[in-house]
């Protein structure tokens, strides 16, 4: 049973949930082949009793293979998987501790009230400790393992091996095969969990009106990025925020969407301004991603300025509508979903 | 074939369905125009104005002409291709115009009863940030449209709208100012910004005639003509003189008790800035981050406060705003400057001193309140207990921005008046009070944490009920250190030590002056005596009028009176234990008494006589009268007159059993006893002084650590745990108590090489 009963709400609620689990199982699946495929890489350093140098001359086409496969994996259940369902994971506190655990909790040393650290503890098959309560499960292990910007997280290859497959690291294969493990058992728990959740419209609507304005401080991050276009770690960042606004907004604006019927029932004209609202947001993401990548990224300070204080007035302008429809709708909001 | 009631039906549901698309249309066509206008001006500033020609060409905000219905924001739209040669101004007059549209259309639409067009005109408006507009939506959720068709809905429509764009200005100003300031204004920005922004200003008529507010003064509205070339300090002061011009033009909003409230958060976070400054910097080194942040964040508010106080000062205190308003608008600036460069603690306080002094000499506007010291505690406890309720209710009904700005009001309150009192009694105290407003303690997170991070319900009550505690628990130990018993005990101690000197050295006078033959010598002392009394009375008085007039003074005026009653009190010791005080005061008195005698003119006589028992009474009546001010300052005047009454009452009695019944008392032993509770008050005062020293900010606070103190200790002994608290009353004690064996010491020297007279002895005069 769907809790916030009437069919409308009924039906839109069982749209979040249907988006969301479909999500979550398109995940699944991404992790369950990541599992194979780190499972695939490990039985090859094994056979080379641990010798990253000698399993490259020997199984190098194979292991690169493997490697885009597991980045392949990654994006997958990433970027286009948990990216399009953050919105309502970290802003819903039924969820909120998978976002913590998996991508946005920090080192233990680094966390305080608003940032809170990831409980993840990492062990290797052997009983090595890979990682205690030092970051979440993507940003801290995965991606920069699979993309070797972590030392203790990768295996430098000498010379010959290097010049054999083209790169200079490798991922640890017991870091790489403890880590899917985790994502697979914590992508499955989520999945069990988004299964049996039972929403309302107070914690949806709850998601909307703590996930939207984030927009702020992602573009604040866009823009000071963009201050250095020509370093590419600002370019990184840059497009990094754009992709990270595009899938917050574009779960967000889906859950929008499927309350919107039921607002439209009481506020025809509110529902029309969130709907337009939400799609002047991916419409300005866009807009920014395209303008961002024309003129070989170069931008003046007053297209910056005006397309940060742009945004900013995106925001402004939403975040009392969602709190209006809360209001029209006679929800109370829950709080901001954190963990105790 | 449809029955009529069928053919009603299908009519109605095709209204509705051809009025729903064309609001659809509508909110399509207005997101489109401002989209259109914001990539048309990003172009431009890219040096493409090709798009925003075009734009503007197809009519622009024109494009809307079809959905209205106002003949004044008709009007509007055919002034929308005005805005000067540039094409980034037409588009920013263009962005402004269209929520005057919008507002004039749903007030249109909404006293015409057609409800659902002025839900979505009012959707259609731009809003600033974090406001909150719940109640006014709720106002239109009506099913009976002549409800929602009231005049009194359409004056807060209108006046939530004025709101709404009298922020929204303030916002494109800071924005233009801080592009400036930067440096990176050019002269598209600028024209695009300045035109949205007098565009913005300029509220149409109707709008301030249903906000029932009075036309505007328009002619300051006009955008200057700058140079983008312009050295950007030059070209931001210009921007900061045209903002000033601009903004005293906006409709005024603010009742008088936001007037008040707001002026008075002005002053409170003024004077918070040094403070938390000097905790956050250390050697140009920012160490405690929170601190630091808080210093920026409370400039940056009081600024914002000066610009929406600015029209109102403008009006209410024109001839002082004229001379006062650059004067703090360029002070302020230079602190915004100074914190973030990590300038000298100095520096910052002395530019929040002469903020400050402007504010309070031009605008009488003071942090702390004047009146008497107890009910300022009470009545802002109140404030603070009201303030935190109202904080708790908003976060209770999801108005977080309210909370905090609620929160920051408790806290100014309290940083004000309670933690500068309550710091020196009990240093962990009154920090731990404080940071309950804040961060909190570990495991105990302070009010504004739990709402930074929108903790959970549970964790913010439990955040207010423990500030709230802490603020309890201050208030419990300032009440016992004004208590009236601590003061008429201490009035008593006072009025009957002086008053015992004074019998015991009008007794020693007098029983030289025994027999008839003395009555007329007796009567002139005693005459003499009774004046004093009297002139004692003129003293207190007098000394009161003046005291009171400089009331507003509050603790510092304190202080000055309670070094005064410091001084007193080490005299009045002195005479208690130095022989030499007291041997050669009752030498000058007989010596005075024997020359009057002598005198042959009467009149002479008399006087002599008369100044003998003036000066006897009224020596010890100055000092008390003095010393019972800095008294009434500390409590209530009640307390005082009860303990100086029964004070008077015994060395009334004394009086009477010496000089009427010539009974012989036990005065030395009196006098030794009185003598200790002498020191005793004089150590609490010197405490005492201590303490208003450091609440006006005159001496630091060094606190103890570990050092737990109950209050009775700092109410009896004047002992409170700071080093400074500690260490100088019993310095002052030592100061007494050296004093007085040096004196013993040297008197026994000269007792040796010269005995003293037994007349001049005070084993004499104490025996009398």
């Amino acid at each position: 049973m769907i809790a916030s009963a009437g069919y409308g709400a009924e039906q839109a609620l069982s749209e979040i949930k249907g988006y969301l689990v479909g999500k979550v199982q398109f995940m699944n699946v991404a992790a369950a082949d990541f599992v194979r495929n780190t499972s695939a890489y490990q039985r090859i350093i094994d056979s080379t009793g641990g010798d990253y140098n000698r399993a490259a001359m020997e199984h190098g086409p194979e292991i690169m293979k493997l490697v885009a496969k597991m980045q392949d994996n990654y994006r997958s259940f990433h970027n286009k998987g948990y990216e399009n369902i953050e919105g309502i994971v970290a802003g819903t506190k039924t969820f909120v501790d998978f976002d913590v655990y998996m991508d946005a909790g920090v080192p233990k040393a680094e966390a305080s009230t608003d940032s809170p650290y990831s409980p993840l503890v990492l062990k290797a098959a052997n009983g090595r400790i890979i990682s205690d309560r030092s970051g979440n499960l993507f940003h801290y292990i995965i991606e920069p393992a699979l993309w070797g910007t972590k030392p203790f997280l990768v295996e430098r290859l000498n010379t010959a091996a290097s010049e054999k497959i083209g790169v200079k690291y490798l991922p640890k294969a017991d870091v790489v095969t403890a880590a899917s493990a985790e994502a697979s058992r914590k992508i499955s728990d989520l999945l069990s969990r988004a299964q049996a959740w039972q929403p309302t419209l107070d914690e949806c609507v709850g998601a909307l009106v703590w996930m939207t304005p984030t927009l702020n401080a992602y573009f604040d991050e866009w823009r000071d990025s963009r201050y250095d276009p020509v370093a590419s770690a600002g370019r990184y960042v840059a497009q990094s925020r754009v992709l990270d606004m595009r899938g917050i907004m574009s779960s967000l604006q889906i859950t929008c969407n499927a309350i919107l019927p039921e607002l439209r029932k009481k506020d025809p004209a509110l529902a029309d301004q969130l709907k337009f609202e939400y799609e002047s947001i991916m419409s300005f993401i866009a807009r920014v991603d395209a303008r961002d990548k024309a003129n070989g990224g170069k931008m003046s300070v007053a297209e910056i300025e005006e397309m940060a204080f742009q945004a900013k007035s995106l925001t402004d302008q939403i975040a009392p509508h969602l709190k209006q429809m809360a209001a029209v709708l006679g929800l109370k909001l829950p709080r901001k979903p954190v963990l105790a | 074939m449809h029955r009529p009631s069928q053919r009603v039906g299908l009519l109605l549901i095709a209204t509705a369905l051809g009025a729903g698309a064309a609001w659809a249309r509508l909110t399509e066509d207005f997101h489109q125009i401002q989209q259109q206008l914001g990539e048309a001006l990003l172009d431009a500033y890219a040096g493409d104005s090709s798009n925003g020609e075009l734009m503007l060409s197809s009519q622009g905000i024109a494009r809307l002409a079809p959905y209205l219905k106002s003949p004044e924001s008709q009007r509007l739209i055919e002034t929308a291709s005005d805005g000067g040669a540039y094409i980034t101004a037409k588009i920013g007059r263009q962005r402004a115009l269209l929520q005057h549209v919008a507002a004039l259309e749903m007030l249109s639409t909404q006293k015409a009863g057609d409800i659902p067009a002025a839900r979505q005109w009012r959707a259609l408006i731009s809003l600033p940030r974090f406001v909150s507009e719940q109640d006014s939506t709720l106002l239109l959720q009506t099913a009976d449209p002549s409800q929602a068709t009231t005049p009194e809905i359409s004056e807060t429509l209108a006046r939530e709208y004025l709101l709404w764009q009298t922020m929204r200005v303030r916002q494109l100003l800071d924005f233009l100012q801080h592009q400036a300031e930067r440096g990176t204004a050019t002269q598209a920005v600028i024209d695009a910004y300045t035109g949205e922004t007098v565009a913005l200003a300029s509220f149409p008529g109707e709008l301030l005639e249903t906000a029932k507010l009075p036309p505007q003064n328009s002619a300051a509205a006009t955008a200057p003509d700058w140079k983008a070339a312009e050295e950007s300090k030059v070209q931001a002061s210009a921007i900061a003189q045209w903002r000033e011009e601009l903004e005293a033009t906006l409709p005024n909003l603010l009742s008088d008790t936001d007037i008040s409230r707001m002026q008075r958060l002005l002053a409170r976070l003024l004077k918070l800035v040094p403070r938390e400054y000097e905790n956050g910097v250390s050697d140009g080194q920012i160490t405690i981050e929170f601190e630091y942040r808080e210093a920026v964040m409370f400039t940056e508010k009081a600024q914002s406060l000066v610009n929406q106080l600015a029209p109102v000062w403008k009006v209410e205190h024109a001839e002082n705003y004229s001379k006062a308003h650059d004067e703090i608008t360029v002070l302020l600036t230079k602190l915004s400057e100074d914190i973030p460069n990590l300038r000298p603690q100095g520096e910052i306080q002395n530019l929040v001193s002469r903020v400050t002094s402007v504010l309070e000499k031009e605008f009488q506007i003071s942090a702390r309140r004047a009146g008497d010291k107890g009910n300022i505690i009470e009545e802002t406890a109140l404030e603070v207990r009201v303030s935190l309720g109202s904080s708790l209710a908003a976060v209770e009904a999801g108005q977080w921005e309210t909370a905090e700005a609620l929160r920051l009001d408790a806290y100014t309150a309290f940083d004000s008046e309670i933690e500068p009192r309550v710091l020196p009694r009990n240093p962990d105290l009154g920090r731990r009070a404080e940071r309950s407003f804040l961060d909190g303690e570990e495991g105990a997170p302070g009010i504004k944490l739990a709402l930074d991070r929108r903790a959970p319900m549970e964790e913010i009550q439990a955040a207010y009920e423990r500030c709230l505690s802490l603020l309890d628990q201050s208030m419990e130990m300032l009440k016992v250190a004004v208590s009236p018993g601590t003061i008429a005990a201490t009035a008593f101690g006072i009025v009957a030590r002086e008053g015992l000197e004074a019998v015991v050295i009008l007794a020693a006078l007098l029983a030289g002056l025994r027999g008839p033959e003395q009555s007329q010598t007796r009567k002139g002392i005693a005459i003499g005596a009774w004046l004093a009394l009297l002139a004692t009375v003129v003293t207190f008085w007098l000394s009161r009028t003046i005291i009171t007039s400089l009331i507003q003074y509050g603790e510092r005026l304190e202080a000055v009176v309670s070094i005064l009653a410091v001084g007193i009190l080490l005299i009045v010791t002195n005479w208690v234990f130095h022989k030499y005080y007291w041997a050669g005061w009752n030498a000058k008195l007989r010596s005075l008494s024997k020359s009057a005698a002598s005198v042959r003119s009467p009149r002479w006589e008399w006087l002599a006589l008369l100044s003998v028992g003036f000066l006897t009474i009224y020596r010890e009546g100055f000092e008390t009268a003095l010393f019972l001010q800095s008294l009434l300052l500390e409590g209530n005047i009640q307390a005082v007159v009860l303990g100086g009454a029964a004070a008077l009452f015994f060395i009334g009695s004394i009086g009477v059993l010496t000089f009427r019944y010539g009974v012989k008392l036990p005065y030395r032993k009196l006098l030794v006893v009185t003598g200790f509770l002498v020191v005793t008050i004089m150590v609490t005062f010197v405490g005492s002084a201590v303490r208003l020293f450091q609440t006006v900010g005159w001496l630091p606070i060094h606190p103890v650590p570990h050092l737990h103190m109950p209050n009775w200790v700092g109410l009896w002994f004047g002992l409170y745990p700071s080093w400074e608290g500690i260490l100088i009353p019993l310095t002052s004690l030592a100061y007494v108590g050296g004093a007085w064996l040096f004196t013993r010491w040297r008197s026994g020297r000269n007792v040796r090489e010269e005995p003293m007279p037994s007349s001049q002895s005070p084993r004499h005069n104490a025996s009398v």
